[in-house]
Order: C-alpha cells, then sequence, then structure tokens
C-alpha cells in the first residue's frame, strides 16, 4: 500500500465520524494527552505531591471531598449569578444612556473606560474592609469584571440599527420609545448576547477572587485555606471545579441565547 | 402627449423643490423639481441610479429639510404633518425577523395606535388572501420568499391607510419573474382596493430606473436627469396598455433621457 492510498483510506474514515465527534475530538484529545504526560512526569520523577500531585490524586481527593466542593461552588455560583444579573442590569442601562444622547455618551465613556483600568487586585481587600465578610464585595468584584463588555455590546448593538429601518419607523410614526421597543432593542440582543459570552468567562473567575481576598465560603477561600495547609491536590481539585462553572455558564448562556434570539 | 384630462385636485404638489447636501461635501442633488400627482392617479419618476429619486422621497415625508421650494401633501405644508399622509414603501422590505407576518403587516397601526391590537390584526388578516399570503400569518420573513416578503412590506405599507402611497423601487431587489408577477399584481389590488381611500383622496408615486415597470403601473410618467436630478420630461399613459402603447411609452421615456444625454 501507497503512502497516497493509506491518507485516502484514513480520509474515508475521518469522513465516516460524525460531525459531532470531529468537532470535539481535536481538543479532548489534546487535553488526554496533557493529562497523560502529567501523570507520567509524576510517577517518573517521584516529585513531591505538595508541589505537584498527579492527576490521578486529584482526581481521588475531588471525589473525597465531593461535599465540600460542591458547598464551596453554590457559593460561588450564587455570586457569580446574582454579579452577572447586577452587570445586565446595569450594562443595559448605561448602554440606553450612552445611547440617549451624545452629552452623556461624552461624559460615560470615559469613565466607564477608566473604571476598567481599575486594578481589582488592589481595590478587592479593600472592598471586603468596606463591605465586610458577606456576600457584597464578591458581587461588586464580579460586576467589575462583568459590566463592561455587556455595557459595549449592547451599545453597539444599538448603534448599529439600519438607517433606512429608522426612516420607515419614522415615516410609520413611531416615536423615539417606541423605535427603541420595536426595533432598535431586539435588533441590539444578539450583540447583547454576544457581550454575555464574554462577560461569563469573566464572571467565576471573579467570584473566586473576591472570594480569596476574604470570604467565610467560596472556592476561592477554600483554596487559599487547601494551599496553606499543603493540600496541593485539592487546590487543583478547585482549580478544575472553577473551570467547570465557568464552561456550564457560557453553554447556559448559549442556549439561552438560541431561546430569545429566534430568528437568527 | 398631453396629461389625461381630469379635475381632480392635486394630492401632492411639488414647487420648485431643490435640494443641496452640505455635508460631507457640498451636493446638488435636486434641481427645481416642480410636479403633481392628482386624485386617483398613480404616477411614476423614472431616472437613471442616484438620481435623487430616494431624496425627493424623503423630502416628501419630512425626514430631510428643503433647501428650496414647497411640497403640499393634502393641503399640508407643514413636514411634521406630511408625514403622516404618506406611507413609504423601501426597496429593502425592513420587515423586524422577529415578527411574524401579521405582526409585521400591523406594525404601523401598533405605533400610531390607529386601533386596539385586536382590530389591527383581524384588519391584517382580511387582507393576507388578496395579498397570497393566507396560512403564512404565524411565518417568520426568514421562511418567506423575496416577492412574499415585498408583499407584506407593502401590506404594512397599505394598512395605515394613508392617503399618499410612496413607493421607492419596491421591486427593484426580486427577480424578474417574481417582479412581472408583482407589478401585475400591484396594478389590480391598486385599482380594486381602495386601502388608501381617506376621504382626502389617493394616489401613488412611484420611483423606479425599469422603463418598463413605470410602463405597465403608471398614468404619468415623469422622466428624471441624472444628479442633479430635474425633470426632463412628462409622459401620459394611454389606459389601453397593450404591447403596442407600451412599448411606445418605453420609446419616448428613453428618448427624452437620450435627448438630455446628447444636449
Amino acid at each position: 500500500m501507497t503512502a497516497d492510498t493509506r491518507v485516502e483510506g484514513s480520509v474515508r474514515i475521518l469522513r465516516q465520524v460524525p460531525r459531532v465527534l470531529l468537532l470535539w475530538l481535536p481538543p479532548l484529545a489534546l487535553v488526554a494527552a496533557a493529562v497523560a504526560s502529567w501523570e507520567a512526569y509524576v510517577q517518573v520523577s517521584g516529585i513531591s505531591p505538595v508541589t505537584l500531585p498527579a492527576p490521578s490524586r486529584v482526581l481521588d481527593a475531588s471525589y473525597g471531598n465531593r461535599s465540600d466542593l460542591w458547598d464551596h461552588s453554590l457559593i460561588t455560583l450564587y455570586e457569580a449569578v446574582v454579579g452577572l444579573a447586577v452587570s445586565v442590569s446595569l450594562g443595559v442601562l448605561l448602554a440606553l444612556l450612552v445611547d440617549a444622547s451624545g452629552l452623556l455618551r461624552r461624559a460615560l465613556y470615559p469613565l466607564l473606560v477608566t473604571s476598567q483600568t481599575i486594578p481589582i487586585v488592589a481595590i478587592a481587600p479593600l472592598l471586603v474592609l468596606w463591605f465586610g465578610f458577606d456576600l457584597t464585595p464578591k458581587i461588586v468584584v464580579v460586576t467589575l469584571y462583568t459590566f463592561f463588555p455587556i455595557t459595549v455590546a449592547f451599545a453597539s448593538g444599538l448603534a448599529s440599527t439600519d438607517r433606512e429601518a429608522l426612516v420607515l419607523m419614522h415615516t410609520l410614526g413611531a416615536s423615539r420609545v417606541q423605535t427603541l421597543r420595536a426595533l432598535r432593542i431586539p435588533q441590539a440582543l444578539p450583540y447583547l448576547f454576544t457581550g454575555l459570552r464574554i462577560a461569563v468567562t469573566y464572571a467565576i473567575i471573579g467570584a473566586v477572587f473576591g472570594e480569596w481576598s476574604g470570604a467565610r465560603e467560596g472556592l476561592g477561600i477554600y483554596m487559599l485555606l487547601m494551599k496553606n495547609s499543603f493540600r496541593t491536590d485539592m487546590v487543583f481539585a478547585a482549580i478544575g471545579v472553577t473551570s467547570a462553572l465557568s464552561l456550564l455558564l457560557f453553554l447556559f448562556v448559549g442556549l439561552l441565547e438560541r431561546l430569545v434570539v429566534r430568528w437568527r | 402627449m398631453a396629461p389625461p384630462a381630469t379635475d381632480s385636485f392635486p394630492l401632492l404638489r411639488l414647487d420648485g423643490v431643490s435640494k443641496w447636501f452640505e455635508t460631507p461635501r457640498p451636493l446638488e442633488a435636486l434641481r427645481s423639481v416642480s410636479l403633481q400627482v392628482k386624485d386617483g392617479e398613480f404616477v411614476s419618476i423614472v431616472g437613471p441610479s442616484g438620481c435623487g429619486k430616494s431624496t425627493l422621497f424623503n423630502l416628501i415625508v419630512g425626514v430631510e429639510p428643503l433647501t428650496a421650494g414647497a411640497i403640499e401633501l393634502a393641503g399640508e405644508t407643514d413636514p411634521v404633518k406630511r408625514r403622516l399622509l404618506a406611507a413609504y414603501m423601501f426597496q429593502k422590505d425592513l420587515l423586524l425577523p422577529w415578527r411574524d407576518v401579521v405582526a409585521n403587516a400591523v406594525l404601523g397601526l401598533e405605533v400610531s395606535r390607529a386601533c386596539p391590537r385586536t382590530e389591527a390584526r383581524a384588519r391584517a388578516m382580511v387582507l393576507l388572501p388578496r395579498f397570497g399570503l393566507e396560512g403564512c400569518e404565524r411565518h417568520h420573513p426568514a421562511e418567506l420568499s423575496g416577492g412574499m416578503r415585498q408583499r407584506v412590506a407593502l401590506l404594512r405599507t397599505l394598512l395605515l391607510e394613508r392617503p399618499m402611497l410612496l413607493l421607492d423601487e419596491p421591486f427593484a431587489s426580486l427577480d424578474a419573474l417574481t417582479r412581472l408577477d408583482l407589478q401585475d399584481w400591484l396594478r389590480d389590488t391598486w385599482h380594486n382596493v381602495s386601502l388608501t381611500g381617506t376621504g382626502r383622496g389617493r394616489g401613488a408615486l412611484l420611483v423606479t430606473h425599469d422603463v418598463r415597470e413605470a410602463a405597465r403601473l403608471s398614468d404619468r410618467i415623469y422622466v428624471m436627469s441624472p444628479r442633479p436630478g430635474r425633470i426632463l420630461g412628462e409622459i401620459a399613459v394611454s389606459g389601453s396598455r397593450d404591447a403596442q402603447s407600451l412599448l411606445a411609452v418605453e420609446q419616448e421615456v428613453l428618448t427624452t433621457l437620450g435627448a438630455a444625454e446628447v444636449s
């Protein structure tokens, strides 16, 4: 068999693989390879599990502490979702204000951009100082992380309204508010979802970070405690859960978009 | 050829209308355009692309201010009032993709609060069969063909029941066969359904670069020059509309356009 026919043969086999599998196979294979070499390295080198625990050990520890992980996850998820809800409300409101007048746009935009230059590392401990150890400072951190992409995306969605459609609404006799409600807001919804997709990837991290700076419960404080008691395996477990939560939120937003933006 | 003898009052009158755009650079779009649409008339403006036909419509409905001249529509010269006396249909259907056929059709009635929502829907439903949209009331624009979408757009325009119908190349984006179909259908609908009757009369003004379309649909045709747009001539179309007379009208329009190009 020549190399050519072999290649043709494998192409034919690949074509028969369902497309979903083709889509998921490359990233999964890469992750599997990475985990396998990590495991192999730990086994061969005999490195201390405090420095670098093997994946198998992380899995073991996760399973053993699953109820702790679950409880802390719920807290973190709750903070992220509430923070996102605040961000969506705030972002939509700010975008509408920016859209409403040139004066407001000029007044608000520099402040919005500046808000993104604040080092959250520095401000998170201050938030704990101001708002205490309960949920408020975490929700503030999540909001600080996530309202900006939502605001910018929705504002540019509103700004992208078709000019002729605006003339149409005008000739139909629609007021500004009617045009906003009937045409411009629905038309900007896909943009809002684009912003929301970016925002959700920051939300869990924001919550974890807020907890890291001071909290009673949550994955962030759990990670810190585990690190301080040399349970590196549990730190990795918490990291894994953090990623999983972010992915879950991301998928949820995708699902929500499909339900809301049906006409696309 | 003289315009058809009629004692109807002019529904729409443009008197020496000129339009300059200042930005991005000074541009003369229209030069001293004067024309009339009488009660019951279907009038076309034929001209090459970019002769300011769409600008003319924006002036009529008051989206753009005039540079000079006067416009009177159903007795109103105030641009704010004129806006609500004309129903404007665009080249693009501009249907809202998240609304179904009926919801798109009643958009104008909805924003003008002309009647309760259920009544608006009922009025649209009654007309669906005549617009070839029976059974499509729950369909969304993405599920419709180009011709059907344009019919929904026309239904939205006609439901407003405004005296003046302004059609801005409404069939330009359709394929040739669909276009012919819709032209025939529009002619019939225009003559048989008096949706625009409000006691103030009714009329239609169509701008197009399709000479044949103008000849098939109109009672009278104005020929417009390239930018700056001027009226080059006026051609009356006889009532018979057989192939021979349509051809003669087409010839006359082209001669008028050609004469301007030579001079």
